[in-house]
């Protein structure tokens, strides 16, 4: 009788412990989605102003063709990406381009005199930086449901209901280097 | 890694519990004073009832009257866009469920505050002086922090820390008094005297006046610590702590005093707006760290995680240190970031260098004030804009820079 | 806002993205402290030292506490009333002064405040 209630004991406490963890690997998945949610949100809304910035800088910019050429190369490359890791790759490539773009737009005055084009490069500045943060934010639940996936005891349930680990968004080293150096002011 | 913070609010718990324990014991010795031998539980449920109103007083007005008591302003996105996308960038890095909403108050000192018992209903407000101070990568160290104190919960903490510290203070004031108009010595009569309850009195009047410097001395101990722990939040957020610790700087050389602050909203401030300039304070009767040592602590962070905070405030004021040690185990590790005038890596560039974003963030606050105070504007050909009040006594009004007279109509 | 001069109401110009008041019967400029130093790469580009004179002391425009008189410029040479803490009052063409002493001194000074002050205030013949 004895042992018997105790065998009951362990298998209530196995049973809770097992349904901790799979609600906790839940948990982070969604934590996961919700995070990239975010960062979803912010590469649209630069997708969406890209073309309100071209008509804005093309009256200004006649010697910049190239450079204007790529923005608009690397916004539909977006378009064609399909997997994550390629849409990231994609997305990176167009940071980089908008920054050439802002950092040429230093030579024409009469362009940073343009009301319209300042309070769109505040909110394209912007977005970049929404972007890095919600990146930022989106790599640190990356890493706390792949630490849960990867370690033990974790490992065992993620492998039973497989729960796979998350990629990370990092900015290909690429798009860093090939980044402007600009001196404001 | 951060509902770890949320967990290690522990230690600070410890003191509210302390501060309870306090408050009981100051309602059982008033019990046995007032009530004679025995009556110690009915002090007790006293205080407690008293404790009990306060916090739900506190509870339903709390937010709202913070910000009418403080004259702020809702702001929409057109009208302080480089405001709003700060708030923005910040509640996307603190991965807060809803974007806090924001005021603006109209006060020339440089200050700011964040209120809000849940982050989901949460505010932030700035002072128009903060934003005609400061740049575009400072204000985002500053709304960093307060966005910090949002996601750390410390406004809960302190709002039921500080209700608890000011319900002491009103019971032991009423307990003096009554002491003082004889409330006990017809008690002490008509339990006969006696030395037990000479001792009592005794132990009443003494708790009567240590309890509240106590009380008050743990809620400070508390507020400093969260304003530590806000600081690093806002390092971690931004990876740019030099943009704090030059807001920072910039708000202690500004010799305007908040015309709003009172005594007990001054704790919810990024920085404490009743320090007198020259004053010296005791370090423990402030509510904020000094900010020379906050400024230290940051200007020395090697990295833009909690780790190198913990590290630099080690090195900076010899303690062993302010973070949780559940928040460094496993810490981002993240690195710190370029500020706008070198902007580096894409996506970490402000719209423009550091004087420019001054300039405009200053201009968008003057003009949102100017709209509500209904000022017209007229732009004038030459790139000159005039802005005249309602109470402008003439018809003309001349552009200094191209001598044209503009009508006033 | 109250000209400290005349009393009566002045109107705002922003110019650049910096403001001033403007007072419309005296032609007197009050500048917000800080405003002039957006234009300076460094704070404090704009010296100042106190000035022995035997001017009657105007009550600052914003916080009403008598202000101090100063001479401003690289050549301080500019007479002016400053409040510590809210701002700078420069008479009618005294901005003007000040243009003309920033000119001289081009070399030591930041050239964004000298054009903004020249293009605001431009230096006209003796007539002005």
């Amino acid at each position: 009788m004895i042992v018997l209630l105790i065998l009951l004991g362990l298998l209530v406490v196995i049973v809770g412990w097992f349904v901790g963890v799979y609600n906790s690997l839940v948990g982070l998945r969604n934590q996961v989605k919700e995070a990239w949610a975010q960062v979803d949100v912010q590469l649209k809304r630069r997708f969406d102003l890209i073309p309100n910035l071209m008509e804005t800088v093309k009256g200004y910019m006649h010697h910049e063709r190239e450079t204007l050429e790529a923005v608009t190369q690397a916004r539909a490359a977006i378009s064609g990406a399909g997997s994550i890791p390629d849409r990231i790759k994609a997305e990176s490539g167009l940071s980089a381009a908008l920054g050439r773009l802002f950092a040429v737009s230093e030579a024409y005055p009469d362009l940073k005199a343009s009301q319209n084009f300042l309070s769109l490069q505040e909110e394209l500045t912007s977005t970049e930086n929404k972007i890095s943060f919600a990146r930022q934010f989106y790599n640190q639940t990356v890493m706390n449901m792949n630490n849960k996936v990867q370690m033990f005891p974790g490992n065992i349930i993620a492998g039973m209901f497989n729960f796979q680990p998350e990629t990370y968004f990092e900015v290909t080293e690429e798009a860093e280097r090939e980044a402007p150096k600009v001196k404001f002011d | 890694m951060w509902e770890q913070i949320a967990a290690n609010r522990r230690k600070s718990f410890m003191l509210v519990v302390a501060t309870a324990l306090l408050l009981m014991v100051l309602g059982y010795a008033f019990g046995e004073y007032f009530g004679g031998r025995g009556s110690g539980p009915y002090g007790v449920a006293v205080a407690v009832v008293v404790w009990l109103v306060m916090t739900l007083v506190s509870w339903f007005q709390g937010d709202q009257v913070m910000l009418a008591v403080s004259g702020a302003h809702k702001v929409k996105k057109e009208d302080l866009p480089v405001l709003f996308n700060v708030v923005e960038e910040m509640t996307l890095a603190a991965g807060l469920p809803k974007m806090p909403d924001v005021y603006v108050i109209d006060d020339p000192a440089p200050n700011a505050f964040a209120t809000g018992r849940r982050p989901e209903t949460a505010a932030v407000a700035v002072t128009s002086g903060l934003l005609r101070r400061l740049n575009r990568d400072e204000l985002q160290g500053v709304i960093g922090h307060e966005l910090g104190h949002i996601r750390n919960r410390d406004i809960q903490l302190m709002l039921f820390a500080g209700v608890l510290a000011g319900a002491i203070v009103i019971l032991a004031e009423v307990g003096l008094r009554g002491m003082w108009f004889g409330g006990g010595r017809s008690r002490s009569r008509r339990s006969g005297g006696g030395d037990s309850a000479g001792i009592i009195a005794v132990i009443a009047i003494v708790l009567a006046i240590l309890a509240p410097l106590l009380a008050r001395l743990i809620y400070l101990a508390i507020s400093r610590k969260r304003e530590y722990l806000a600081d690093a939040s806002a390092a971690v957020f931004t990876r740019y702590p030099e943009g704090l610790a030059s807001a920072l700087e910039k708000i202690a050389a500004s010799p305007q005093k908040l015309a709003h602050a009172t005594r007990a909203t001054a704790p919810m401030y990024i920085v404490n707006p009743l320090a007198e300039a020259g004053k010296m304070m005791a370090r423990a009767t402030a509510t904020h760290p000094p900010i020379a040592e906050r400024v230290k602590v940051l200007r020395g962070m090697g990295g833009a995680d909690f780790r190198s905070y913990q590290e630099s405030f080690h090195q900076a004021t010899g303690k062993k240190g302010v973070i949780p040690a559940s928040a460094l185990k496993d810490d981002g590790g993240a690195g710190l970031r370029p500020g706008s005038a070198g902007a580096g890596a894409a996506g970490s560039a402000a719209a423009a260098g550091p004087r420019a974003s001054q300039r405009t963030l200053a201009r968008q606050v003057d003009d949102f004030f100017y709209r509500k105070g209904g000022y017209k504007q007229i732009p004038c050909s030459c790139g000159t804009v005039l802005k005249i009040p309602p109470d402008f006594k003439s018809h003309q009004a001349v552009c200094p820079r191209c001598g044209k007279v503009h009508d006033v109509a | 806002m109250k000209c400290p001069v005349c009393s009566v109401p002045t109107y705002v110009v922003e110019y650049k993205e910096i403001e001033l008041d403007l007072c419309p019967e005296c032609g007197g400029v009050w500048f917000d402290r800080g405003e002039l130093e957006l234009l300076m790469p460094s704070e404090g580009a704009l010296e100042m030292s106190p000035a022995r004179t035997e001017e009657a002391g105007r009550p600052c425009p914003l916080c009403a506490r008598t202000m101090a008189k100063v001479n401003i410029g690289p050549g301080r040479r500019v007479l002016v009333d400053s409040c510590a803490t809210c701002g700078l009052w420069f008479d009618r063409h005294e901005v003007e002064d000040l243009s003309r002493d920033l000119a001289a001194h081009s070399m030591e000074v930041d050239p964004a405040l000298a054009e903004f002050l020249g293009g605001m205030f431009p230096v006209k013949g003796e007539e002005a």
